[in-house]
């Protein structure tokens, strides 16, 4: 096509400046030979024709000639550049289809660049809302989490990192100090940590920390981040309080220790006594009689464990409810004396009750109450020693009664009496490990005060003797 | 006369029926029953065999054995393990660590104790013949 333009530019060229010229010529030197008027004429418009061609050709082309430049300029500019958009190509003054061409070239250059512009624009300013979106997350975090660089450095922190990491620095002072340095001066020294820096390999690591006078369990765990290429640029950390986790892993571990412990004792004699009866036929009948009677006994002593448990783990469910009446508290506390008075007098222990004349009738579950009273007098009969004293008082000022349960026995350390409550927690005092105890009396006897509305309290001395005090409300208004 | 058994055990009720059958095969048995005393009557009395609950007041049956292979008149001799505690307890390791011939899982079988004392004490003795003559 271009050439086909430029063969009709020619052709123009020829008929209407180098013929018409040519002619003119030719008439002119005809007329200097012939004189005549029209040849005359026909020659200066031939001549003329000539001359305003050729004067029409320079103009244009010295006009060409300056747009062809410029463009050569910009092309050059171009070639020096680094990147083509670093210059801006400018449009040049229209003289023929490549100058045209060219306008167009720049002008689509500079709507590109516009747009190039724009969607930087858009860019920077969805990036930047985005970071700030995964900043506000980070921070609402509970979890600690850290994002460290090839070095180990810290370069995105959140305050619960910070906090748990308690160095009193907050995170922007911690930001690029090496993380396993950081975990080490808050575990002191730990192999799975420093070891931890000489590879990339996901970690898992716990450790203790003594924060703010209390022992923390604190679990953290690493894991790689990789580039495009596959290769480790850093790690993304995570630091998480666990310490209720781990006392909640303790106790179930205690639980099942304890309680595997209280069963297999009864049974293990139960089994024990029935095989002996069974596989020897010479033992005499009063010792038989006394198997016999060993067995029940273990029976019953496991059948009581069984219920307990479930008594005590279904009121901390929550699954059990009291079984009101009106209780006749004055009965009921002569009831429970008198369970408990044999195993005062086998032990020669000088027992002593204070109790009002009268006392009122209260809705209450005159079984759970007695069973909760037996409990506390049972355990200072249990844990006073032979010929010491137990006293149980038992006041009422109308809207609360206090049932008081005071004994002159081994006591209780004063670092495990927030713990007594507890679910077969037993002290580690060995006068307490040589008793039997399957640790679930004071829970139940806490439970059942909650149900009723009261609670249970506890003061003690070690080697002095302890003093348990419950109090329940006269009015209903349990915790059930 | 059997042999001379020493027992470790703070579960008065079991140690009856383990003592009744022990003395109707013919051993002679001496009770204790917590690991301190028993190691104490270790240090005193040279025995055939020792029978030692794990769990117990004042020294666990670990500690107690531990005490007996480091300085006694029993430091050789056979010791049966019955606890209520074997799941929990490195079998292996403590057999090999305090030199234990059994282990027995409470609740077990009383007549299979006896059973088992049978064959240590005949182990026990095969190993110290040869020395003898």
């Amino acid at each position: 096509m271009h050439t086909d333009r430029r063969q009709l530019d020619s052709l123009k060229r020829i008929a209407f400046r180098w013929l018409p010229g040519l002619l003119g010529v030719v008439l002119l030197l005809g007329a200097v030979w012939v004189p005549s008027f029209y040849l005359s004429g026909y020659a200066v418009a031939g001549c003329l024709l000539l001359l305003g061609g050729s004067a029409f050709d320079f103009y244009r082309n010295r006009h060409a000639g300056l747009a062809r430049t410029a463009i050569d300029q910009q092309l050059q500019d171009v070639a020096q550049a680094g990147k083509v958009n670093e210059v801006t190509l400018e449009s040049v003054p229209v003289s023929d289809a490549a100058t045209i061409g060219w306008n167009r070239l720049a002008q689509e250059c500079v709507q590109f660049r516009a747009l190039e512009q724009l969607e930087l624009s858009i860019n920077e300013r969805l990036g930047s809302s985005g970071t700030v979106h995964e900043e506000g997350i980070l921070e609402s975090l509970g979890e600690g989490v850290g994002v460290t660089d090839a070095e180990g450095r810290l370069v995105t922190i959140n305050r619960a990192l910070a906090a748990a990491l308690a160095t009193g620095d907050d995170a922007d002072e911690i930001q690029g100090r090496v993380m396993t340095d950081l975990l080490l001066e808050a575990a002191g020294d730990c192999d799975a940590i420093t070891k931890s820096a000489g590879h990339s390999r996901p970690i898992s690591v716990d450790f203790s920390q003594n924060r703010d006078g209390t022992s923390h369990h604190l679990r953290c765990s690493r894991r790689p981040r990789f580039n495009d290429d596959s290769e480790v640029v850093g790690h993304v950390w995570t630091l998480r309080d666990v310490t209720q986790q781990k006392l909640a892993e303790d106790s179930r571990e205690q639980f099942v220790s304890t309680a595997s412990h209280e069963l297999r004792t009864p049974l293990t004699n139960i089994r024990a006594y029935a095989e002996t009866l069974a596989l020897n036929d010479d033992i005499d009948f009063e010792r038989q009689k006394g198997f016999l009677n060993t067995i029940h006994t273990e029976a019953k002593r496991l059948s009581r464990f069984v219920d307990d448990l479930l008594d005590v783990t279904r009121m901390q469910c929550g699954n059990v409810t009291l079984d009101t009446h009106e209780t006749d508290l004055q009965r009921l506390v002569q009831e429970v004396i008198g369970k408990v008075a044999p195993e005062m007098e086998r032990k020669q222990l000088t027992f002593e009750s204070d109790i009002p004349p009268k006392l009122p009738k209260i809705a209450a579950d005159k079984d759970k109450l007695a069973a909760a009273l037996v409990n506390l007098l049972g355990n200072a009969a249990k844990y006073t020693p032979d010929e010491g004293d137990v006293t149980f008082r038992v006041e009422s000022d109308g809207s609360r009664i206090l049932f008081a349960v005071e004994d002159t026995g081994i006591g209780i350390a004063q670092d495990e009496l927030p713990k007594v409550f507890e679910r077969f927690f037993r002290s580690e005092d060995e006068h307490v490990r040589e008793i039997t105890g399957s640790g679930l009396g004071l829970a139940f006897t806490q439970e059942v005060a909650r149900l009723h509305g009261g609670n249970v309290d506890v003061q003690s001395e070690l080697g002095k003797g302890s003093v348990f005090t419950m109090s329940i409300p006269t009015t209903k208004s349990s915790g059930s | 006369m059997n042999g001379r058994i020493l027992m470790a055990d703070d579960d008065r009720v079991l140690v009856e029926v383990v003592r009744f059958n022990i003395e109707a095969a013919g051993y002679e048995l001496t009770v204790t029953y917590d690991g301190a005393a028993g190691l104490a009557k270790a240090r005193e009395e040279e025995f055939d065999l020792i029978i030692s609950d794990y769990q117990m007041p004042k020294m666990n049956g670990h500690e107690f054995i531990s005490g007996l292979r480091e300085e006694s008149l029993n430091q050789q001799t056979a010791v049966i393990f019955c606890s209520g505690k074997c799941y929990e307890l490195d079998r292996d390791g403590l057999m090999e660590e305090l030199n234990v011939s059994r282990i027995f899982m409470k609740p077990f079988s009383p007549s299979e104790l006896v059973h088992a004392i049978g064959e240590v004490l005949a182990d026990s003795a095969e190993t110290v013949s040869p020395l003898a003559e």
